[in-house]
C-alpha cells in the first residue's frame, strides 16, 4: 500500500508545476462561465436520449456541472494517456520499478495520481461555480443539488481506467485518440441498446446488441436523473467501480507482460 | 486464499475477476430496469422512436417489431385458445401463405376449439386446389361445439364467406339452418333470422320460413350482446 502511495505522490507531484497551475485557472474560469446554466432538459420528443436521461423527476443535473464533467474528462484522457507512455519513454518506469515496486502497484498509484489530479479540477470548477451562483443569485444550491452533480464523479473513475489502460498498449497520441473513439462507441452502443431494451425478445437482434454492449461502459446511467437512494445508488457505484477494476485489471496484465525498454 | 502477489501474478486473479464481472453484470442489469422503468413511466413509447426513422424503413421496421411481439405472445401463451390466436396473428402478420399454412394446421390440430373459427371460416367450401375444404355439414359439425359469442362470430363470418364464394341460395340456406335448433339468447341474431327468412322465402320453404320469422321476432324482444356483457365486465372489475 506504501509503495502504491509513492507512486500516487509521484503522480501528484505535478500539481506543484506551472502548468497545473495554469489548468486550476481554467477550472476556475470554466466554473465561472458555467455559473449560469440552466439544468439540463431534455423534450419528450427527442427520443432515445429522453429516454436514457430521464429528466423529470430527483434532483436535476445541472448543465454547468456537465460542462465541467467534460472539460475534467478531456483532462483525465490527456493526462492519463501520455503519463505511463512518458515513463517508459523516458525511462522513469525503470528507476521506478528497480526498487521494490511492482508493476501492479506502479499502475495503481498512476491510477490514484491521475485520478486525484482530475477530483481536484472538477472540485476546484465546481467550487467555483457554486460560489459564482451564490454571488450572483444569493441563493446556495441544495445539498441534494450539490451532491447529485459530484455522482458525475462516478464516470470519471472508469474513464480514467479506461485511458491508463489503452496507454499501456498503445504510444500516448494513439491512446488518446482510441480512448475518445471508444467513448465515442460506448454512447452510440449504449443509446442502441437502451432502444433495443425497448424491442420484443423475440427480435434476433437483441441479444447480439446486447452482448455487444458489455464491451463497451453505458456512461448514460451517470447521467440518470432520479431520487438517487437505495439499490440504484449501489448499483450506480458498482458499475463505477467494477468497470474501473476491470479496466485496471487488463491493464495491470498488459503491464505485467509487456516489454519496458 | 493466498492474496500475495508473486512476480507481478495475482493468485486471487480468478476470484477477483469473478467478483469484478458480478459486480458489473449485477449493476448493469439493476440500471438497465431502472432506465427501461423511467421510460415506462415516462411514456415513452416505440412508436415515438420509430417516427423519427426515414419512412422507407419504418414500416419494414414496424412489421419486423410486431413479428417478434407476436412471437413473444405465443411463446407466453398458456392455453390452447391463446396458442391458437397468437399463432394465427403471428401467421398473418408474416405472409399470407404462412396464415393458410396456420389455418390448416389449426383446423388438424384443435378441431373443436372455439378459437379455430377463423380456420375453419377461411377453408369452408373452398376450392379443392386449397390446403383444406370444409364442408358445409363439417362446418355444422364444428359449430355444434360452441356457445356465445363464438357461436355467433361463426354463422355470421361462415355466411359471409360462403356470400364471397357466390354460393346458391340453396347453399345459403343449407348453412343457416342450425339457426333454427338454437334459442337465440341475444338481439344480434335477428339479423341472421331476417336473412334465412328471406332465403327460405327465394327458395319457396315455408316451413323454414315461418319458423326464421317466428325466432326473428322472439329475438327483437332480447338485448344486444355488448349490453348484456358491459355489466358483467364491470361485476369482474369491481370483484
Amino acid at each position: 500500500m506504501l509503495k502504491i502511495f509513492g507512486v500516487f505522490e509521484i503522480t501528484v507531484k505535478k500539481m506543484k508545476e506551472p502548468a497545473f497551475a495554469m489548468l486550476l485557472v481554467i477550472a476556475v474560469l470554466i466554473g465561472a462561465c458555467v455559473s449560469e446554466m440552466e439544468q439540463m432538459s431534455f423534450k419528450q420528443d427527442s427520443g432515445v436520449l429522453f429516454g436514457l436521461i430521464s429528466l423529470e423527476q430527483g434532483a436535476p443535473l445541472l448543465t454547468g456541472f456537465v460542462v465541467i464533467l467534460l472539460m475534467t474528462a478531456i483532462v483525465a484522457i490527456f493526462s492519463a494517456a501520455t503519463d505511463i507512455p512518458k515513463d517508459i519513454e523516458s525511462r522513469v518506469i525503470m528507476v521506478v520499478l528497480t526498487k521494490p515496486v511492482k508493476r501492479i502497484e506502479y499502475l495503481f498509484g498512476k491510477y490514484l495520481g491521475i485520478t486525484a489530479i482530475c477530483v481536484c479540477f472538477f472540485l476546484t470548477a465546481a467550487i467555483t461555480t457554486t460560489i459564482t451562483h451564490w454571488l450572483k443569485t444569493s441563493e446556495i444550491y441544495a445539498v441534494q443539488t450539490l451532491l447529485r452533480q459530484l455522482l458525475l464523479l462516478l464516470a470519471l473513475f472508469p474513464l480514467v481506467a479506461l485511458t491508463i489502460m489503452v496507454s499501456t498498449f498503445l504510444p500516448d497520441i494513439s491512446a488518446m485518440i482510441v480512448t475518445a473513439a471508444y467513448v465515442f462507441f460506448s454512447l452510440l452502443i449504449s443509446a442502441i441498446s437502451v432502444f433495443v431494451d425497448m424491442l420484443p425478445k423475440s427480435l434476433e437482434i437483441v441479444s447480439l446488441v446486447h452482448v455487444i454492449a458489455y464491451f463497451f461502459p453505458n456512461f448514460f446511467y451517470f447521467f440518470n436523473s432520479c431520487k438517487f437512494s437505495g439499490i440504484v445508488l449501489v448499483a450506480l457505484i458498482a458499475y463505477s467501480f467494477s468497470m474501473t477494476a476491470i479496466f485496471l485489471l487488463i491493464a495491470s496484465f498488459q503491464m505485467n507482460r509487456r516489454d519496458m525498454i | 486464499m493466498n492474496w500475495q502477489i508473486q512476480s507481478g501474478h495475482i493468485k486471487a486473479a480468478p476470484f477477483i475477476l469473478g467478483a469484478v464481472f458480478l459486480a458489473y453484470f449485477t449493476s448493469d442489469a439493476v440500471l438497465r430496469q431502472f432506465v427501461l422503468y423511467r421510460a415506462g413511466t415516462q411514456s415513452i413509447s416505440l412508436n415515438t422512436i420509430l417516427e423519427k426513422l426515414p419512412a422507407e424503413i419504418r414500416d419494414e421496421v414496424r412489421r419486423r417489431i410486431l413479428i417478434a411481439e407476436l412471437k413473444d405472445k405465443l411463446l407466453a401463451a398458456s392455453t390452447d385458445g391463446e396458442k391458437i390466436s397468437a399463432s394465427i396473428a403471428l401467421a398473418g402478420a408474416m405472409s399470407e401463405k404462412d396464415l393458410q399454412e396456420k389455418y390448416a394446421e389449426i383446423i388438424d390440430k384443435y378441431p373443436s376449439a372455439p378459437e379455430s373459427a377463423p380456420a375453419f371460416i377461411n377453408y369452408l367450401m373452398a376450392p379443392n386446389t386449397a390446403l383444406r375444404t370444409i364442408s358445409i355439414p363439417r362446418y355444422h359439425q364444428y359449430i355444434k361445439q360452441l356457445h356465445d359469442p363464438e357461436l355467433f362470430y361463426a354463422i355470421d363470418g361462415g355466411l359471409n364467406t360462403l356470400k364471397g364464394k357466390k354460393a346458391s341460395s340453396k347453399e345459403l340456406m343449407t348453412f343457416m339452418l342450425p339457426l333454427l335448433e338454437l334459442k337465440p339468447t341475444y338481439r344480434e341474431y335477428q339479423r341472421l333470422y331476417v336473412e334465412l327468412s328471406e332465403l327460405a322465402f327465394q327458395e319457396g320453404n315455408q316451413d323454414v320460413e315461418l319458423k326464421a320469422r317466428q325466432l326473428e321476432e322472439a329475438c327483437g324482444k332480447l338485448s344486444f350482446y355488448d349490453k348484456v356483457l358491459g355489466p358483467q365486465q364491470a361485476k369482474k372489475a369491481k370483484k
